[in-house]
């Protein structure tokens, strides 16, 4: 009796292995698989432009860091900052980052403006629905530093909600729900017909740096390799200039 | 201020006004890396924004002094004033980045900026003059503001010697021909400074 | 097979208790990020089961009493929170009533301020589990035996006697296990509160929106808030267990008969 209930157990757990591995297998079916990209969400536009064919997961890079430490299973890791990149490195989940790209904050109103924001000290002076990302979020640290570097600070009571990742705080300027908003200047161009951006002064744009790296529990190194590879030359590097980001200055650190 | 020589350089000035002007901005230089270097206690917001913004205007007046120098187009004694005016526009960056340094945080790089000049800036002497005077007066008025918006002693200081050292630099760029002196050049807030600035320090 | 089914789904609930020591865990409930998460939490759904229960028991006595062709539009609408997207609803609520939205020009002249504010948790909870507490209230009242409130009326008792007096405390059981069913619901909202509300601690940050911002910040937070929503989930469950079977009792169609509870 014992024993036929055991045989039922094993079979119930066969069946739910054997539904997951065929979950899996069915992605893997072809010679190339598709790679599983983990991607900061400034970089969703010119990814999807540059490569539509890869798995890609956009979101904060803080939170993506978290997941593939839990055991995500990413090919790839792109971050908008040193830190979740260098943090993988750390423990090894991650192969050596390698910078490929830099960005600038830019502050953005809806187009109906309803704050009347011309520039960024009329954050000081009128009231203001602001909204920002978090600040484990990269751009949030971002966000931090340039109002830190403005003398701006005070802002900061003026925040009314902080987001998970800078397309959501993109998405409440466009729609109108928020006053303003801090985002990377390219996250501004694809909604250019519902924001309008209010410049920050160079003097006090933060070192923002990208670094990518390959998972190192990936089964796909050689491939995932050679994507980063493709993107650190001349085309990627078009791609990523056309949609707005930086070069990589040449004495980075 | 002392007998006239003929001004055969084109710079606009008298030559033993410019070798004090040299001297003095040798000396302005030291002493503003001096008092750089003093520990920052309690910086407030508005100080380290000065600082902030006067570090990018000092590696911008560096980029003017090598374009100008490059260009020479104003005369082979301008060399030395320019060079000068080099000298002290990085002295006055590091004096000014162990500031940041010393309020916890982080100072640009000057490989942090990518300065745009108009195609025509430094094609002729009343060009390079003029350019000198676009990006060193906004900067002066910039310091006027902080020695009045600061409140930490040392860096009113540093500021006013900052301010003495712009004046000279621009006086040194002012000719003598057909160009007044200010009576009171204006103090200008941050923002305006910033403004001034946008087009250059891109 | 049971056992199977039991391990993976008892396994999440019980790894979440097994990964921080009770020490620790009640030390994390103690910062500041879960104490205001509970503080809004407990704020918004308070006055979300209020306007719930204030508008959802006349409602449900009157889509139970009807059974004209509107009643079943009527319930048609009432459920489809149920089946929308937590996410769907945000963008509904937005296109209702954020800022550019339908009603937006209409909020903005009366002078009340929606976006980002505690009433717009409010509206996001309670537009999410009213269909709880409705669809549980419209059976509860439907299980009334019709006799009852018949026999008030002969005896000349009006209509809103007939209901305070005789339906509603008849259906008491079961819309208590709907209200149950909508707090449980609202307290764990998340998609459409993050989308209109937005996220700020002390203000708009409820406990389901503290887990996912604590997640990245220190775990052991997100797994004391995440605890703490188990426990209350639990009790919710337990209450309408106890509810639904009180509630069998009370509107046993025969009076006086013995009550033989129905479910083990």
């Amino acid at each position: 009796m014992r024993q036929a209930r055991h045989r039922v157990l094993a079979l119930g757990l066969a069946l739910v292995v054997a539904a997951l591995a065929a979950t899996d297998a069915g992605a893997r079916s072809t010679a190339t698989p598709p790679l599983t990209i983990y991607a900061a969400a400034s970089l969703t536009e010119v990814f999807k432009a540059l490569d539509p064919v890869q798995n890609y997961s956009f979101a904060g890079s803080n939170a993506l860091e978290t997941q593939i430490r839990n055991g995500a299973p990413a090919d790839i890791f792109a971050s908008a900052a040193p830190l979740n990149t260098q943090r993988l490195f750390k423990v090894g989940m991650v192969d050596k980052p390698v910078t490929f790209t830099a960005n600038r904050l830019a502050l953005i109103v809806p187009k109906s403006n309803p704050a009347g924001i011309k520039s960024i000290y009329d954050l000081r002076s009128k009231p203001v629905k602001l909204v920002v990302a978090g600040p484990a979020v990269p751009v949030g640290g971002y966000t931090l530093t340039v109002l830190k570097k403005m003398g701006l600070s005070g802002v900061l009571s003026k925040v009314v909600s902080r987001e998970s990742d800078v397309k959501a705080v993109t998405g409440k300027v466009a729609l109108g729900q928020a006053d303003a908003g801090f985002v990377y200047v390219t996250d501004a161009r694809p909604v250019s017909d519902q924001v309008t951006v209010v410049k920050i002064p160079a003097w006090a744009q933060p070192r923002v740096r990208y670094e990518i790296a390959v998972v190192s529990k990936s089964p796909n190194k050689t491939a995932a390799q050679a994507w980063i590879n493709a993107l650190l030359s001349a085309k990627g590097q078009t791609a990523l200039k056309n949609a707005g980001f930086l070069p990589v200055p040449k004495t980075s650190t | 201020m002392s007998a006239a020589v003929p001004d055969r350089h084109g710079l606009g000035i008298d030559r033993p006004v410019r070798r004090r002007t040299l001297l003095l901005a040798t000396v302005s230089g030291l002493v503003v890396a001096g008092l750089g270097a003093r520990s920052a206690e309690a910086a407030t917001d508005d100080e380290l924004a000065y600082a902030n913004f006067g570090l990018a205007a000092a590696y911008l007046a560096a980029d003017y002094y090598a374009h100008a120098l490059e260009a020479d187009k104003l005369g082979a004694d301008a060399r030395r004033t320019l060079r000068s005016g080099r000298a002290a526009s990085r002295s006055q960056a590091r004096a000014l980045s162990d500031l940041i340094t010393g309020a916890g945080d982080t100072p640009a790089a000057s490989e942090d900026f990518a300065f745009e000049w108009p195609a025509k800036a430094f094609d002729t002497a009343a060009a390079t003059r003029a350019t000198g005077l676009d990006v060193l007066r906004p900067t002066l008025g910039a310091y006027q503001s902080a020695v009045a918006a600061v409140s930490e002693s040392s860096y009113r200081v540093l500021y006013a010697s900052l301010v003495a050292s712009l004046g000279q630099q621009v006086g040194a760029l002012v000719g003598s021909v057909g160009e007044r002196v200010e009576t009171f050049p204006p103090a200008l807030d941050l923002e305006r400074a910033s403004d001034a600035l946008e087009g250059y320090l891109g | 097979m049971t056992s199977v089914a039991l391990a993976f789904l008892a396994l999440p609930v019980v790894a979440i208790f097994a990964q921080v020591p009770p020490g620790e865990l009640v030390s994390a409930l103690g910062s500041d990020a879960a104490k205001d998460a509970l503080i809004v939490t407990a704020k918004t759904n308070l006055v979300s089961m209020i306007l719930i229960l204030a508008f959802g028991t006349p409602a449900a006595y009157w889509i139970a009493t009807r059974n004209t062709r509107l009643r079943d539009v009527v319930v048609t609408v009432v459920e489809l929170p149920l089946v929308l997207p937590p996410a769907v609803a945000g963008i509904g609520l937005l296109a209702a009533f954020g800022r550019l939205g339908l009603l937006g020009g209409t909020i903005e002249a009366l002078g009340i301020d929606i976006a980002f504010t505690q009433t717009a948790v409010v509206l996001a909870v309670t537009f999410v589990a009213s269909p709880f507490y409705v669809r549980t209230a419209v059976a509860a009242f439907e299980s009334v035996d019709p006799a009852l409130p018949a026999a008030a009326r002969t005896l000349g008792a009006g209509p809103g006697r007939v209901f305070a007096r005789v339906a509603l405390p008849l259906a008491a059981g079961g819309l208590g296990a709907g209200a149950a069913l909508a707090f449980a619901r609202g307290v764990g909202e998340f998609g459409a509160t993050i989308m209109f509300a937005g996220s700020l601690q002390g203000r708009t940050q409820t406990l389901s929106l503290a887990v996912y911002e604590q997640f990245d910040l220190d775990f052991d937070v997100a797994l004391a808030i995440s605890a703490l929503l188990v426990l209350v989930s639990g009790a919710v469950l337990l209450s309408v267990k106890l509810l639904t079977r009180w509630r069998f009792a009370s509107t046993s169609p025969i009076p006086f008969a013995p009550t033989t509870p129905t479910s083990g």
